[in-house]
């Protein structure tokens, strides 16, 4: 790139990333907070105390027991170590909601940018699509998609995705659609820009912004759907130790053992505020107007 | 600054570089633009187009871009048709017409450095390689009065001014023939204007510029261009050398934008001639003349019957059926009210 | 509606004489209408304006004149006690009418605010809440500023309208639904329908065209000469300062470099800054010209 070549002296990408960093605590917050999710997830096998109890082993003489120095999160309904499961859980909720909000953003941001920037008949195809998804209930929807294909953690994925992508479409359209009528937009048009790059370089960074703080907010919102599908038997099923399921379950347990839901629910939490600083943090780092003026 | 006649003399026997012949320009039922034609010759030579909003005078600038579709007429390069340019073509044509916009707040990315808003033109028509653009860029950057480590900036860190710098160089960068400026400096502080127009001028010379001026300033029109045409509810009103139609006026509309100019000096101000009314709603023009409802001087005729575009004197063009009377003075008192 | 300019010849710029005396507006026997002393406008402890004496005289239109980020604004809104709401602190002493505005609680600032002085700024369908036609901004403004019923504070704002010669029927419209003259027309006609003695002019032009321009020009300098309101007028643009002033103050870095009676400080500028933004001024005809 013209820029970079002009830059003097890059400092290398791990510099440039401490002071990011620095300069932004939201962000190292966030990433703190990710990092514990993922690495959870990633060692469970080694932190978990009775890592069995992620899946098939079962313990009918030790149900419902409260934390203790054996099992500090207690034990389910089953007599499972909600700390295993909760841990275990961490390889599966936040996969769901990042598969899921990937997928969205890789089918909606395009739909949006286009539909927001062509404008006319485009637009008003991929509109009328979004408006036929948007007419039902998310949850409602996935769960006719949901019921059609099989239930799997895969297909759950897929279920949600498919109603999530529109809120996204319409989301950048709208942003797209302003940004494509500024003075920028329309010197890079006459400058012989093709489309592809106009869309890249000028209407996608400046549009984007709304939508990452969106999909930071709907990381919980995802788990909570993916477990209001296990919940009703179309999602994750027992003993899949997914955080969502876990809570659903534990529901009718709460006003007597109330560890059944308090940590996989404290999981869920923690993985939603994590996501939504580092969504935050990521928005202030991409604003060029937030970089101080060397 | 040039005077005008001389140049329109010189001019008759050059083909122009750019002509717009009957240009048509509709959105929905409104005419923005309704049959204009300007010719605009080789550079070094600059094209006043004035008008107030509702005008239509930037409507026709981005027609002449291909940024607006044009529903009737032709616009020519060198004699060849543009209008159904496409792909290739139409980038090649882009690449010898450039413009600069009116409003430095939204004119740059305000994600894209400053080096990278003068390079993207290079970049996208391959004008230069990676080092060679940088180093063009700078030299683009110096031209336009900034300095080499602005490449590394952000729009937000320049001033209004600086920003339209860099548009300009933006524009400059592809090399191109003609430019259009669209108001390019009515959103700044008139003593940045003054540095604006300066570097200008200086541009028009070193790259031989032939330039497009839109501007609803009669003063900045004056500074640059030897040629100006006044529009009227998407039509023209007046044309001819600057100089001639600023200090007489020969249409109405004319006579009464040039007496709304304020004035610094005492000695050169003039009696202001108020228009009555509002312009009339662009998608219902008014019959005959369009400016007969707030003219001081219309008769009848000019209720019914459509003045059309004709030479008055050598190189002027006036639409107006009163023009010789405004020209020679005798109906003056009638014009001031 | 004839030209007001049109009679004008250029020679003495104060037609209604009697309280201004053309030597030095203000300082002669009458009480300036407003009057500032030591005002430091600061943000934090950041100071961008510092006045150390700013007067506008009775029935005297002072420009004042400088680039954007002069604290042209800023100086105005501290007159009307609208300063802090952007987070700035005001020092220093604003009279006005015998008070210190600066010393008066929120609810006397309400009432000499909008009331007593007005401004207008340029950009007024901005500054219009959109929601409500026309009238109903007039009715809502005169009832909260001592109309005694709806009837009344109609009928006022028919007058008033008509006094900047707007039709009354523009009552029944949008904010959206004004031209900016028109908009720029019904701002002044609410400082006229509220009896405003002082009327402050942000740009009021800038954003308008030449033609409309020069109509809400001959306007403000009609109020003045018809009703004696006073005028602080501020603008970037010296030829339009020129035109319409008394009294001009050159503005920079929140600071007066020079002031005086317009044809002086335009004729021959003192301070080197006051030059440039005179030969800034791009003119118009000075081959051809002369009528």
């Amino acid at each position: 790139m013209i820029e970079q070549a002009l830059t003097p002296t890059p400092a290398g990408r791990p510099a440039r990333l401490a002071a990011v960093l620095r300069r932004n605590p939201l962000l190292t917050v966030g990433a703190a907070l990710s990092l514990i999710v993922v690495l959870a997830g990633l060692f469970a096998p080694i932190l978990a105390p009775h890592p069995a109890d992620a899946y098939v082993a079962t313990h009918p003489t030790e149900t419902l027991l409260p934390p203790s120095g054996l099992h500090p999160f207690g034990t389910d309904q089953l007599g499972r170590d909600i700390l295993t499961r909760v841990l275990y859980g961490a390889r599966i909720s936040p996969l769901i909601a990042v598969l899921v909000l990937l997928i969205a953003c890789v089918v909606g941001i395009p739909l949006g940018i286009a539909a927001g920037y062509f404008g006319g008949l485009i637009d008003d195809v991929l509109m009328r699509i979004t408006d036929v998804f948007l007419a039902f209930p998310a949850l409602l929807l996935a769960l006719a998609f949901a019921a059609v294909l099989s239930p799997s953690i895969g297909n759950t994925t897929l279920a949600i995705a498919l109603t999530w992508w529109p809120w996204y479409t319409r989301l950048v359209r709208g942003q797209a659609a302003s940004v494509a009528g500024r003075q920028y937009v329309e010197a890079a048009r006459a400058l012989g820009v093709p489309h592809r790059r106009i869309l890249l370089r000028h209407v996608l960074p400046n549009s984007i912004t709304p939508l990452i703080v969106q999909v930071s907010l709907d990381v919980s919102a995802v788990i909570l759907t993916a477990s209001a599908l296990s919940f009703l038997g179309l999602g994750a099923q027992d003993p899949t130790p997914d955080w969502g399921l876990m809570v659903s379950q534990g529901q009718s347990y709460f006003t007597t053992q109330w560890w059944l839901v308090t940590f996989p629910g404290a999981a869920i939490l923690l993985t939603a505020v994590a996501f939504n600083l580092l969504g935050d943090g990521l928005r202030d780092v991409l604003d060029p107007r937030r970089v101080p003026t060397r | 600054m040039s005077g005008g006649s001389p140049s329109v003399s010189a001019r008759a026997p050059e083909s122009p570089l750019l002509e717009v012949r009957d240009l048509v320009v509709r959105f929905g039922p409104v005419r923005a633009v309704d049959g204009v034609s300007l010719a605009l010759p080789p550079g070094p030579f600059g094209l006043g187009l004035v008008g107030e909003s509702g005008s239509g005078k930037t409507t026709l600038a981005r027609a002449v871009m291909r940024l607006v579709p044009a529903s009737g007429g032709e616009i020519l390069l060198q004699g060849t048709p543009v209008s159904h340019l496409r792909g290739r073509e139409l980038n090649r044509y882009r690449k010898a017409v450039q413009i600069v916009f009116q409003d430095p707040d939204t004119t740059l990315d305000p994600r894209v450095r400053i080096g990278g808003a003068v390079g993207e033109g290079l970049r996208v028509h391959r004008i230069a390689d990676r080092t060679d653009a940088a180093r063009r860029v700078m030299r683009l950057l110096e031209e336009v009065g900034l300095e080499a480590e602005h490449a590394r900036r952000f729009p937000h860190q320049l001033s209004g001014g600086q920003r339209q710098r860099v548009a300009i160089a933006r524009a400059l960068a592809v090399e191109p023939r003609v430019l259009v400026l669209d108001e390019p400096t009515s959103a700044l502080d008139v003593t940045v204007q003054a540095r604006i127009l300066e570097l200008i001028r200086r541009l028009r010379d070193s790259h031989a510029l032939a330039y497009l001026l839109v501007s609803h300033n009669l003063a900045v029109v004056e500074e640059l261009c030897e040629e100006t045409s006044v529009m009227y509810l998407g039509r023209i009103v007046e044309r001819g050398p600057t100089t001639a139609l600023l200090s007489a006026p020969a249409h109405p509309y004319t006579v009464a934008l040039r007496s709304a100019v304020p004035e610094i000096e005492l000695h050169a101000r003039r009696r202001r001639i108020v228009l009555p009314g509002t312009p009339p709603d662009p998608a219902r023009p008014p019959a005959g003349c369009r400016f007969h409802p707030r003219c001081p001087v219309a008769v009848d005729l000019c209720r019914t019957q459509v003045p059309p575009l004709r030479e008055v004197v050598p190189g002027r063009a006036v639409a107006c059926h009163r023009a010789e009377e405004v020209l020679n003075g005798k109906i003056q008192s009638e014009l001031e009210g | 509606m004839s030209a007001v300019f049109g009679s004008e010849d250029p020679g003495p710029r104060s037609p209604t004489g009697g309280d201004l005396d053309p030597g030095g507006p203000g300082a002669g026997g009458s009480m300036p209408a407003v009057e500032v002393r030591d005002l430091s406008i600061a943000f934090g402890s950041r100071e961008v304006v510092h006045l150390e004496h700013l007067e506008i005289g009775e029935g005297e239109i002072l420009g004042l004149a400088g680039e954007s980020g002069s604290g042209k604004s800023m100086t105005a809104l501290a007159i009307l006690g609208l300063a802090p709401t952007v987070g700035a602190t005001v020092r220093g002493a604003i009279r006005f009418e015998g008070r210190d505005l600066l010393e008066l609680s929120p609810r006397e600032l309400r009432d000499v605010r909008g009331r007593r002085i007005a401004m207008i700024f340029q950009s007024p369908v901005a500054s219009f809440n959109p929601v409500f036609r026309v009238g109903d901004l007039f009715v809502r403004s005169l009832l909260l500023h001592g109309a005694p019923n709806r009837r009344e504070a109609r009928a006022r704002a028919e007058e008033a309208l008509r006094g900047v010669l707007l039709a009354p029927d523009l009552l029944g419209r949008y904010p959206h639904q004004l031209s900016g003259g028109q908009a720029q027309r019904v701002a002044i006609a609410l400082a006229l329908a509220l009896r405003s003695r002082v009327l402050l002019a942000d740009e009021p032009t800038s954003a308008l065209d030449v033609t409309v321009q020069a109509e809400i020009l001959q306007l403000i300098r009609a109020l003045r000469d018809e009703r004696g309101m006073s005028v602080l007028f501020i603008s970037h643009d010296l030829a339009v300062v020129a035109e319409l002033c008394d009294r001009i103050a050159v503005m920079r870095e929140g600071r007066i470099v020079e002031e005086g009676p317009a044809d002086d400080v335009l004729r021959a500028p003192r301070h080197e800054y006051t030059r440039a933004l005179v030969a800034a001024v791009p003119k118009v005809g000075r081959v051809g010209g002369g009528s």
